[in-house]
């Protein structure tokens, strides 16, 4: 699998040439950043008045080494799949084992931040419970009704302490039961022989 | 027990015989127990003219009050029967009016107080789930994801007839926290219930 990058992203890249790998570094840097809280044009104007070329510049090769990274990532690429797609721009070797190196340190990185994009559920964060028993009410005394408390956490996306959603929830040991079992026999599913014959043949 | 000298006197209205007779009485007692267990609305007894013949509506709707007000205070407390008959013995009501009335509370005790205790406010209460289990292969912005995805969405409910829906995705490690967590809540009523 190699990934066949447009024109207009093959003339940016190959700006890269004509940068030392320090600043090559302070770019992929940057196109990290990017893809994880989005563009910052002071970054750009600050390397604009260094490199002496316009800002515009610096942000479509931010741009265009941001899709190299997130579309090596997207198809999972390998070390020779991630050579051969450099290879039209005709690298030095140095400068394309330095960008290896930053794809294959930041894969899981980016993979994570990928996730976001598509649509999803909020996802299970922790679950906390207690037992009550309620003695009495307005309008019933002597009774014993054993309730459990349940808090539900979930959490949309991995940024930390963003996207959290409490959901306070109740249930009588029957259901909890049921639920549990329920629950329980999920899990089974995904260990059955059948699931794992299907996991196995999609690859 | 808490009753008022209000609900006493309308308990005690029904010792009258001459006024209330012994037809109107069954239908009075009978719309009672069963209004508030939700079978029967007010207005089955006060519209019915044939079986409240001769009674005053005023004397009618006090009665009515006071006799609810009587139950559900009765079964709040849960009071045996001889209690029950005692009380009704020192409000004058013939003994087979009080044992009619005891009939009644001997049929529905169970289920009035199981209509008392679902009467209160609570938290969403989880009466069913449901789940799916998916294969999560590709995205439009990820390939090669391929792992398992579970669905899960629990039917709550609130009051009578009101579902709410909880939804969420986990993983199967964030499955297994949720099972291992649910697996200890459920130990520890057997636990609590073998202490005491």
């Amino acid at each position: 699998m190699i990934i066949e990058l447009d024109a207009k992203h093959k003339q940016d890249l190959l700006f890269l040439k004509t940068l030392s790998p320090e600043i090559v570094n302070e770019f992929c840097r940057i196109g990290l950043e990017f893809m994880k809280s989005g563009s910052n044009r002071k970054l750009y104007i600050g390397a604009a008045q260094k490199l002496n070329v316009s800002p515009d510049k610096i942000e479509s090769v931010i741009d265009a080494i941001t899709h190299l990274f997130s579309e090596s990532s997207r198809y999972l690429l390998n070390e020779n799949d991630f050579n051969d797609s450099l290879s039209p721009l005709k690298f030095e070797e140095e400068l394309v084992n330095q960008l290896r190196e930053v794809y294959f340190e930041n894969r899981k990185d980016i993979r994570n931040v990928l996730q976001e994009f598509y649509p999803h559920l909020d996802h299970y964060s922790n679950l906390e419970w207690r037992l009550d028993t309620q003695v009495a009410n307005r309008s019933l005394g002597q009774s014993i009704n054993p309730i459990y408390m349940l808090k539900l956490s979930t959490k949309n996306g991995n940024v930390e302490g963003k996207g959290l959603k409490e959901f306070l929830l109740q249930t009588d040991p029957n259901n909890l039961k049921h639920i549990t079992t329920e629950l329980e026999s999920a899990l089974m599913e995904a260990k059955s022989y059948e699931n794992r014959l299907i996991m196995r043949n999609i690859k | 027990m808490n009753l008022s000298e209000d609900v006493l006197k309308g308990v005690e209205a029904l010792s009258d015989e001459k006024n209330i007779s012994d037809n109107a009485f069954k239908n009075i007692v009978d719309c009672c127990f069963k209004v508030i267990l939700k079978q029967k609305t007010e207005s089955d007894l006060f519209e019915d003219k044939s079986a409240i013949s001769g009674i005053d509506i005023i004397v009618l709707k006090q009665t009515y009050s006071a006799f609810i007000a009587f139950i559900l205070e009765l079964m709040k407390v849960n009071s045996d029967q001889a209690t029950i008959s005692d009380l009704l013995e020192d409000h004058k009501l013939s003994n087979n009016r009080i044992q009619f009335i005891l009939n009644y509370f001997k049929e529905y005790r169970v289920a009035i107080r199981k209509a008392l205790s679902i009467t209160n406010f609570h938290f969403p209460h989880i009466i069913d789930i449901n789940w799916r289990l998916d294969y999560f292969l590709k995205s439009n912005s990820l390939e090669k994801l391929n792992t398992p995805v579970y669905i899960v969405s629990l039917t709550t409910e609130q009051e009578e007839d009101q579902k709410g829906k909880v939804e969420f995705a986990c993983t199967l490690d964030q499955l297994q926290d949720l099972v291992f967590k649910l697996r200890d809540a459920q130990k520890q009523i057997e636990r609590s219930s073998i202490k005491s």
